[in-house]
């Protein structure tokens, strides 16, 4: 038996002769042997190269070609109209200005002041009734059985499958006879009854998962099944309550033909209704359309920014169950 | 019978009292809505469709009368232009094609943008950016299409202009022939960021082994494309293409904003949500015929709904 | 019929800053079967799928034969490998999985068929050809994957832990049965596991790795009579092997406890360990009349049927000892002995000495 030498630079080789007939053991070094690679090359390996750096190039020149639209409507928005005409990719005169969103703020027919209060009156209370409204119903069709369940099943799909034109005419009438027409009040009762087919179905489809042990557990502790929702379901669905709510929120902001169809008078109108109202007889005003249109998609974007996580997450789970 | 076995029985049958208050006491507020202000409208149109109306009064009891009339109203069906493939071909015919050539499009597209992307670093940013029209209010949709076919500011003109095609530019949302091919790019524009949205979440879901083991097995790129990922992801394809064809349907704000609520010039892209608003609500008022179109609506999506619910 | 060498062989990370091996350098000889055996996270299967071809080499060659193959695609290196999930296509039938690597290589249908209907054979999976992979058992899906790789008749095999998603029992019917094809093929194999009971009964050679790098190859038995340094020594061996603080006196081993041990220290460190197993102990509730004894108390005793447990508490660590039958309850202050010429010797670095 021979004695082992050893060094103590970790990365220089030791040797151990005997047993294994002269085979060379290295001691791994802690993070990286960036001794034995020079900087530059580790930069070099870091970069992609060939095939994938193409890869890169077309896919970030396809985002951005699918963001050019979008691009163009807020270059309009800050620019005057004869630069606008000029095209908003030219950048031969810059003139920022924010005329456009003084003029949309203030628009005759339909100020976005009074606009977009309106959309968030009548779109904040019925995300929220909708939401708790259809975790309620949600509940119990996913974890009991009762009589008509599938009947019920079958109406939340022709709902969900049904267009809105579909259910406007008796609506119009209800809100009528109930003189709800043109009132906040009857736009959002619309919106939660509308709501309601997909929020159920995705909640039920949701809370399908929740182990019933959670529940038995609760019961077995003694709390009421009014307890165990607040306290069990509730705070489980959390995710998928967030998801629904940004996904609604999104969805009746953006909602164009309910508006049309149950707000008439000036004071009334809807940020998307008073959009269109906006591209004049003749010569279509850019500057003012683009500054409201900023001004009323602004809202949806951010929150899709902010919140992209359970929106992206709640559509896939929303078509994909 | 023991007096135990009683007192249980007893037990059971009041719990089941209590558990059937309780589902009660949960959803009947949501269900109320539900059943007035969904439910409700949608058999009163369901019903409203056999019969004749005066304004928004119900009338006699006319059969399928309303319904042969819509299918003879050249707004919804222009039977010679149809024939002769000349828009306007009036709503139905009009919104199918929309459909055979947006469905195919957006799905290919978001399919393709999901393969794209799949392993890239900052994926979840370039998703967002493609991403990104599907959350803007279908109302401005419609005024960006305008914006971008418009002759003197739009872009796609400009794109025109600068490769020397100066002679194609045009409005090109005002070209009865055309206009409707232009306004269904703007829907591919907005729906592939849907269709790559769900095929990104299924190509996540491909279990990378599978890949590997096909590369050990010799598959090639395109070998391992048709033999495993396009398998797996067929049953997203099927949902992919529901919810478009579905979308196209329901469509709306993007034509009403883009050609007002009559469709465009002389209606050459109307679609049936347009025909139903113009029956109902622009004089004169046609309820039977904004019943029977909405119906027609229904009748279209309703299968594919129901396909996709009873998938799992 | 191939022989593998990998040459210096690193693997980087996040543009090097994680080291998931380095410098491998090892043989596998034609037709032997090889275990990489290490705890998870020290970078085996890095090197398995670095042989496969599923990673690129940081640094380093890799040569079948004598034909170099790193920056070789999977496809041209004649390899099969078996995943830990198996990885079978969920969406083809048992057949269609196993003749799935013959279809891409354009084998012919007939010689196809009768290829498969081998396997199969082989494998005793002939009923089971027409269901989907999930219809069928664990042990069968496995058997499947391993039929899916044979077919082929790769000149190198590779195993990722295969056997980790089985139960207990099926575990040991596979291990004789992956033997058993082995040998019968003999082809080249490298099998990747934790489990050193699998390590041992299958390998003819043993790569024990940790941290990315190879700590000892040798084979099974060499690997449990001789671990070359303190961490392959508590590695191997179930109760792994005791180790007992020391120094060295001029020569001979002083135990922390104050006993001289009568073994000789060849070395010229100053700290040294010394390493016995836990069968090699003895230990007795009376003081025995050799001049050494290790003294402690006992912790535990675990009657295991063939043989019992006994932990007992050594100056604050815990010794391991297997002994037929012991008279010792917990709470006894005990005597530790074993013969010296059982106890491996190791330097300050834990290098073995003698």
């Amino acid at each position: 038996m021979t004695d082992t030498t050893h060094s103590d630079d970790p990365t220089e080789a030791d040797s151990e002769p005997t047993t294994d007939g002269g085979r060379v053991y290295h001691e791994p070094p802690e993070t990286a042997p960036i001794s034995d690679r020079p900087l530059l090359e580790r930069a070099r390996a870091s970069v992609p190269s060939g095939p994938r750096a193409l890869r890169y190039a077309i896919a970030i020149g396809v985002a951005l070609l699918w963001l050019v639209p979008l691009i163009g409507l807020f270059m309009a928005s800050v620019r005057p109209l004869d630069q606008i005409i000029q095209g908003w990719w030219n950048f031969e005169t810059v003139t920022v200005t924010f005329e456009n969103y003084a003029r949309a703020w203030t628009f005759q027919s339909g100020p976005m002041r009074q606009a977009m209060l309106n959309t968030a009156i009548v779109t904040i209370p019925s995300v929220l009734a909708v939401t708790l409204l259809g975790t309620m119903v949600a509940y119990p069709f996913a974890r009991f059985d009762f009589p008509l369940k599938t009947g019920l099943f079958f109406l939340l799909i022709v709902v969900m499958a049904a267009p809105p034109e579909l259910v406007a005419m008796g609506n119009y009438n209800t809100l009528r006879q109930t003189g709800l027409f043109d009132t906040y009040m009857g736009l959002i009762l619309v919106h939660i009854g509308w709501g309601m087919g997909w929020v159920v179905m995705f909640l039920r489809n949701f809370l399908l998962g929740l182990p019933e042990e959670l529940e038995e557990a609760a019961r077995i502790d003694g709390a009421s099944r009014y307890q165990i929702f607040k306290s069990i379901v509730l705070p489980y669905s959390a995710p998928a309550l967030v998801s629904v709510a940004v996904i609604q929120f999104t969805w009746v902001w953006n909602s164009f033909f309910f508006p049309l169809v149950f707000m008439r008078s000036r004071e009334n109108q809807l940020a998307p209704q008073v959009l269109p109202l906006m591209k004049g007889r003749l010569q279509i005003d850019w500057g003012l359309v683009a500054a409201g249109s900023v001004l009323t998609m602004i809202v949806p974007i951010l929150l899709f920014v902010t919140l992209q996580r359970y929106y992206k997450q709640g559509m896939v789970a929303a078509v994909a169950d | 019978m023991s007096v135990g076995s009683y007192l249980e029985d007893r037990l059971d049958r009041d719990l089941d009292g209590e558990k059937l208050t309780a589902i009660l006491v949960f959803m009947l507020p949501g269900l109320t809505l539900f059943a007035i202000f969904s439910v409700g409208p949608m058999l009163y149109s369901a019903v409203g469709s056999f019969f004749t109306w005066d304004g928004f009064t119900i009338g006699q009891f006319a059969g399928f009368e309303t319904w042969i009339a819509a299918f003879q109203d050249d707004a919804i069906i222009n039977w010679d232009n149809l024939l002769a493939f000349q828009y306007p071909m009036g709503a139905l015919p009009q919104n199918i094609i929309w459909m055979v050539v947006h469905v195919p499009l957006s799905t290919l597209l978001g399919l393709g943008l999901a393969l794209l992307f799949a392993d890239l670093r900052g994926r979840s940013v370039l998703r967002s950016m493609v991403f990104l029209a599907f959350t803007t209010p279908t109302v401005v949709i419609g005024l960006v299409l305008l914006f971008v076919y418009d002759p003197q500011a739009g872009i796609f003109n400009g794109l025109l202009r600068s490769i020397g095609l100066e002679g194609m530019v045009r409005n090109w949302v005002q070209e009865p022939q055309i206009a409707i091919y232009a306004l269904v790019a703007g829907g591919v524009w907005v729906q592939t960021g849907f269709s790559m949205l769900l095929y990104s979440s299924a190509l996540a879901g491909i279990d990378p082994a599978l890949l590997e083991s096909a590369r050990v097995d010799g598959a090639g790129r395109f070998r391992r494309f048709k033999d495993i990922i396009w398998p797996l992801v067929k049953p997203v394809t099927a949902v992919v293409v529901i919810m478009s064809m579905i979308w196209v349907i329901r469509i709306f704000a993007i034509v009403y904003a883009a050609g007002g609520p009559s469709g465009g010039p002389g209606g050459v892209f109307s679609v049936l949500g347009l025909e139903v608003y113009q029956a109902a609500f622009s004089v004169p008022i046609e309820y039977s015929k904004a019943m029977v179109v909405a119906l027609i609506e229904l009748v279209i999506a309703l299968p594919m709904a129901w396909y996709i619910a009873s998938m799992d | 019929m191939t022989r593998i060498s990998m040459r210096s062989v690193s693997k980087y990370f996040d543009g090097g800053d994680t080291v998931a091996n380095y410098k491998l350098d090892m043989e596998v000889d034609d037709g032997e079967f090889v275990v990489f055996l290490g705890p998870s996270g020290c970078g085996k299967t890095t090197a398995l799928r670095m042989i496969a071809g599923l990673e690129d080499l940081s640094e380093g060659e890799i040569y079948f034969d004598d034909e170099r193959v790193d920056g070789m695609p999977p496809a041209d290196r004649n390899v099969a490998m078996v995943f830990q999930n198996y990885a079978l296509y969920p969406h083809m039938t048992v057949r269609e999985n196993i003749e799935y690597p013959l279809k891409v290589r354009g084998v012919p249908p007939e010689e196809r068929d009768e290829r498969v209907a081998q396997v199969a054979e082989l494998l005793h999976i002939e009923d089971q050809m027409d269901s989907d992979p999930g219809e069928i058992s664990g042990g069968q899906r496995q058997r499947t994957s391993l039929a899916r790789a044979i077919v082929r008749e790769p000149s190198v095999f590779l195993l990722d832990e295969p056997l980790s998603n089985l139960d207990a029992k099926l575990r040991l019917e596979m291990r004789s049965e992956l033997k058993r094809i082995q040998n019968e093929l003999g082809i080249t194999t490298v099998y990747v596991t934790h489990n050193q009971e699998e390590a041992m009964s299958m390998g003819d050679k043993i790569v024990v790795l940790n941290d990315g790098t190879i700590r000892q190859v040798a084979d099974p038995e060499e690997l449990y009579e001789r671990p070359r340094t303190t961490w392959v020594a508590k590695f191997i061996g179930s109760p792994p092997m005791n180790l007992f603080e020391g120094e060295n006196r001029d020569g001979t081993v002083r135990l922390a406890e104050g006993n001289s041990l009568p073994m000789p220290a060849e070395t010229s460190s100053q700290t040294v360990s010394v390493g016995v197993r836990p069968e090699d102990i003895d230990v007795s509730t009376e003081a025995p009349d050799t001049d050494w004894t290790v003294p402690g108390t006992v912790k535990t005793v675990e009657p295991l049927g063939e043989y019992v447990l006994v932990n007992v508490e050594v100056g604050g660590s815990v010794v391991n000892v297997k002994v037929p039958k012991t008279e010792a309850e917990a709470g006894d202050p005990v005597h530790l002995t074993f013969d010296p010429t059982d106890a491996y010797l190791y330097d300050e670095d834990g290098e073995l000495v003698a």
